[in-house]
């Protein structure tokens, strides 16, 4: 077995482990927390039978290890369990709450990887300029901004003031659903989704950016740009073609890691816009201790983080080989 | 700087120039501060009360009432140990009765007109100790005769004067020293539907009866309630439910008896009428002509066996509903005999409202057919009902679409083909959305809402009196709750108007006892009640021994109460 092939095999054993040790947490984690399904019930006519009741619907009153083996055993068959609120399997409701968050995370995390790097180039290209300066400075604020302020100014602007863009939700209330790629692709579900893809697009602007631009600072007094100016090459060819080439690969793992967290969403924007999406089902499924749905929407999120981790790992070992020799993190 | 704010912040300031000024008097006053050790006795430091509220993001008027109430029991010497706990913590919490005070307050649906949950339940003596629902542990043998006897009393007057009496003994013992009944704030679009006459309580619109009145303006004729608030469990009727499931199934399935809108129970519902042969015998004559969803027939088998099979199988949030029922028997004339275990005033207005009726054809055997424990725990139910609407489509976490049932006896009645129980994120969205026509309705608004959408063209903000009652619940286990002269001396320290007025910026009345005045039947406005008086409330501490040492409050070493409990007598 050649180097590669044995870091490769050491990383997926990694990952395997880690995922093993994550589904356990989440199963501890949420039948440690104060509180079960019984408890958003409270009434002084709700006597201890009526909730042990409820806890025996929903298999709570089997020992814990019993539990646990056959969370396992479900898992490990694609089973995430049955919703505690609404009785339906996990796995297919929540893949279809992903698919929800991912129609809004996904093209606004693709406009900030697009347009942050290009705007980090320019800041450093222009350090110190009144560009870097207030550009940077507004960058910093649309991070720092909270969510919650920065959409519900937007809502007030755009739908309250202005009545441009709904305020809430995917679709309209009476939205009859006919065919999930009719969900998607319609003007209707574009209205819907401005606001929350701009923001979020705002908000995780700051990094690629931010990251661009250090990395390109660092560049810019290398001796092959000094090279490249020497030889004559036009300023737009060497910041773009040669300088933010090699800049941005260091943004590939932090892109990765992006893309892994866009499977969480953002509890905090899919609250403010009502967007029914995973990351909105796993807080009411917390705050109403389901745990099937709760541990389901974790282990989507973690599984989905680990996998593009080692896939960064496996893909650091072609673009660097020395990372196989070494072990050192891509 | 909107004028809402500005009048809390004014509003704010004088109060605070109020405890200012209280707290200067007090300096100065002898009177105002308890009396100084006894030499011959010996004292200890009173400790520091335990108080469990919940946290501000659970029910911020709750964790306010408690900060407020807290700060006016300082006045008269006490201090405390809070414990701010997130809505799991605070159950359990709650029903292993681990704390001195805890301030709660009953939410308000229109079946609580019948007071059995708020005096039953809430205060008798079988529900004291852990894991009950008496959080007062109240056990007093007159309050359980009088109360136990007014749930079984058929008698309207008779009962209404037993009411009378448990408010009285609750008044006179103060296990709750009872601090507001809050609003429901409403706002609904004009442009959409008017006419609406609300119920009583919480849920004012989003009801069979309220949505008789609503009368079309314009839009598609879609009725859209904007809420904040996901069914608890949903749509599987035998499961467990909670509040806001029960009001959906309402729209889906008919109960036997319908509300009205101040509380009374109408023939509206799938029983044509309703006799009361003797005190545990009721006879219910089933409506002709009614069908299922699907088109079958409802037949008094079907009233029949959707009682014995909750009662075989439970449906936890209903189980006190359910719990008088005995059996039933079909009889001629479309009529099923119901018997109870035992006479329960509220069988008719509480269980009959609160339980619907279920299909026989889809239900029965479904445990056996889909291999399961129990029928809660069906993956798809086949939500059959013969309500005024079919549910038909829910999407969890989004929203839950009805259409109406056109054969239903009273479809010509509802001016609307579609009702959406929509879900938001936050009542902001929620209000703008009433406000800009996206929804039609909401509820459950804090008062900067509300404002918002009465300030609007658009909308009409409504504040519906409220039958819940918010208090301090006293552990009359712990020392010194179990003596009747500091609850009372406590009672005396709040100051419930400036309550109502920061804490619910005016939305809210006074409360002395667990039946709020907008239930006017079951009411008494002269119950003994404990104005604002901090000196009656020193002397009461007084006699009950304590003392003021320094800043700090003492009581004696031998402390004991010097009166638990006072009997009210006829």
């Amino acid at each position: 077995m050649n180097k590669k092939s044995k870091f490769i095999l050491q990383r997926f054993v990694l990952m395997v482990i880690s995922l093993f040790i994550v589904m356990t947490l989440l199963f501890l984690l949420f039948r440690i927390m104060p509180g079960n399904p019984a408890s958003q019930l409270v009434s002084p006519r709700f006597s201890e039978a009526e909730r042990q009741a409820i806890l025996r619907q929903h298999g709570l009153t089997k020992p814990l290890h019993v539990q646990y083996i056959v969370y396992l055993q479900n898992v490990v068959q694609g089973n995430l369990g049955i919703s505690f609120q609404h009785g339906s399997p996990v796995l297919p409701f929540l893949l279809n709450k992903t698919l929800n968050t991912l129609s809004i995370t996904v093209p606004a995390l693709f406009l900030a990887f697009t347009f942050g790097p290009f705007i980090g180039a320019n800041f450093a290209w222009n350090r110190n300029e009144n560009l870097d300066s207030y550009g940077t400075g507004l960058v910093l604020v649309a991070f720092a901004a909270p969510i919650f302020w920065t959409g519900m100014l937007s809502i007030m602007v755009f739908s309250f003031w202005l009545g441009w863009l709904p305020a809430s939700g995917m679709r309209s209330a009476t939205y009859v659903e006919t065919s999930l790629v009719g969900r998607f692709l319609s003007v209707e579900f574009l209205r819907h989704a401005i606001l929350p893809i701009m923001i979020f697009a705002l908000w995780r602007l700051s990094q690629p950016t931010l990251i661009m631009r250090n990395n390109m600072i660092d560049l810019i007094g290398s001796d092959f740009i000094r090279l490249k100016r020497a030889e004559g090459l036009s300023k737009k060819r060497i910041m773009y073609r040669h300088g933010a080439r090699n800049a941005l690969l260091p943004l590939v793992h932090y892109m990765a890691l992006a893309f892994g967290f866009a499977f969480g969403g953002s509890i905090i924007l899919e609250t403010v816009f009502s967007w029914p999406g995973v990351g909105m089902a796993m807080w009411t499924a917390v705050r109403a201790s389901d745990y099937p749905v709760a541990q389901g929407a974790f282990t989507i999120i973690s599984t989905a983080i680990i996998i593009l981790n080692f896939l960064v790992d496996v893909l650091s070992v072609y673009i660097d080989p020395r990372v196989a020799d070494t072990g050192v993190e891509a | 700087m909107p004028s809402h704010r500005r009048k809390f912040l004014k509003r704010a300031a004088i109060t605070g120039m109020f405890v200012g000024l209280a707290g200067c008097q007090g300096n100065s006053q002898s009177q105002d501060s308890l009396k100084s050790p006894e030499s011959d006795t010996n004292y200890e430091a009173v400790k520091p009360v335990s108080w469990l509220t919940l946290s501000r993001e659970d029910n911020p008027t709750y964790y306010e009432e408690a900060q407020q109430a807290q700060r006016m029991l300082e006045e008269i010497g006490f201090t405390f140990k809070e414990s701010v706990y997130e809505s799991g913590q605070w159950v359990n919490t709650l029903f292993a009765k681990n704390y001195d005070i805890a301030n709660i307050g009953w939410s308000n649906t229109v079946e609580r007109l019948f007071p059995y949950y708020n005096l039953y339940f809430s205060f008798h003596s079988q529900y004291a100790g852990p894991d009950g629902g008496n959080f007062s542990n109240f056990v007093s043998k007159e309050y359980d005769q009088t109360v136990k006897a007014f749930a079984s009393e058929m008698d309207d007057q008779r009962r209404k004067e037993l009411a009378y009496k448990c408010q009285e003994i609750l008044a006179q013992n103060v296990p709750v020293a009872y601090t507001t009944h809050p609003s429901s704030l409403i706002a609904h679009n004009t442009n959409q539907y008017t006419g609406w006459k609300p119920m009583v309580g919480e849920w004012a619109y989003f009801n069979p009866t309220t949505l008789k009145t609503a009368q079309h303006q314009g839009g598609d004729r879609t009725v859209i309630l904007a809420t904040t608030s996901p069914p608890e469990q949903y749509p599987n009727f035998m499961s467990h439910t909670g509040p806001a499931a029960v009001f959906l199934h309402k729209l889906n399935y008919d109960p036997l008896v319908q509300m009205s809108t101040t509380g009374r129970p109408l023939a509206e519902g799938a029983a044509e009428s309703w006799e009361v042969v003797d005190d545990t015998t009721i006879d219910v004559k089933i409506r002709r002509g009614m069908t299922w969803h699907d088109g079958e027939p409802v037949t008094p088998e079907d009233v029949k066996f959707t009682w014995d099979f909750a009662t075989e199988h439970g449906i936890p949030y209903l189980a006190s509903d359910i719990e008088p029922y005995d059996s039933s028997e079909i009889r001629e004339g479309r009529t099923v005999r119901f018997n109870l275990k035992n006479p329960f005033a509220g069988f008719i207005s509480v269980s009959l409202y609160r339980v619907p009726i279920i299909p026989k054809h889809v239900w029965d055997g479904i445990t056996q057919k889909q291999n399961l424990d129990h029928p809660g725990q069906w993956e798809n139910p086949k939500m059959t009902g013969s309500g005024p609407f079919k549910m038909v489509n829910y999407e969890p976490g989004n929203r839950v679409v009805f259409e109406k049932h056109t054969g239903h006896y009273h479809a010509n009645q509802y001016d609307m083909d579609r009702i959406v129980y929509n879900i938001y994120g936050t009542n902001s969205t929620a209000v703008g959305d009433v406000i800009g026509g996206a929804a039609t309705f909401t509820q459950g608004l804090s008062s900067t809402d509300w404002k918002r959408a009465k300030n609007a063209d658009s909308t009409k903000a409504i504040e519906n009196p409220s039958i819940q009652a918010n208090g301090l619940f006293f552990n009359t286990n712990n020392e010194p709750f179990n003596d009747l002269l500091v609850r009372r001396a406590m009672a005396y320290a709040l100051n419930r108007s400036v309550i109502a007025d920061t804490v619910h910026q005016g939305h809210a009345q006074a409360a002395k006892s667990p039946v709020a005045p907008a239930n006017k039947e079951y009411h008494k406005s002269d119950v003994k009640a404990y104005e604002f008086n901090l000196q009656q409330a020193r002397s009461l501490l007084e006699k009950s021994g304590f003392r003021s040492d320094g800043d700090k409050l003492v009581k004696p070493v031998n402390w004991q109460p010097s009166q638990e409990l006072v009997n009210v007598g006829k």
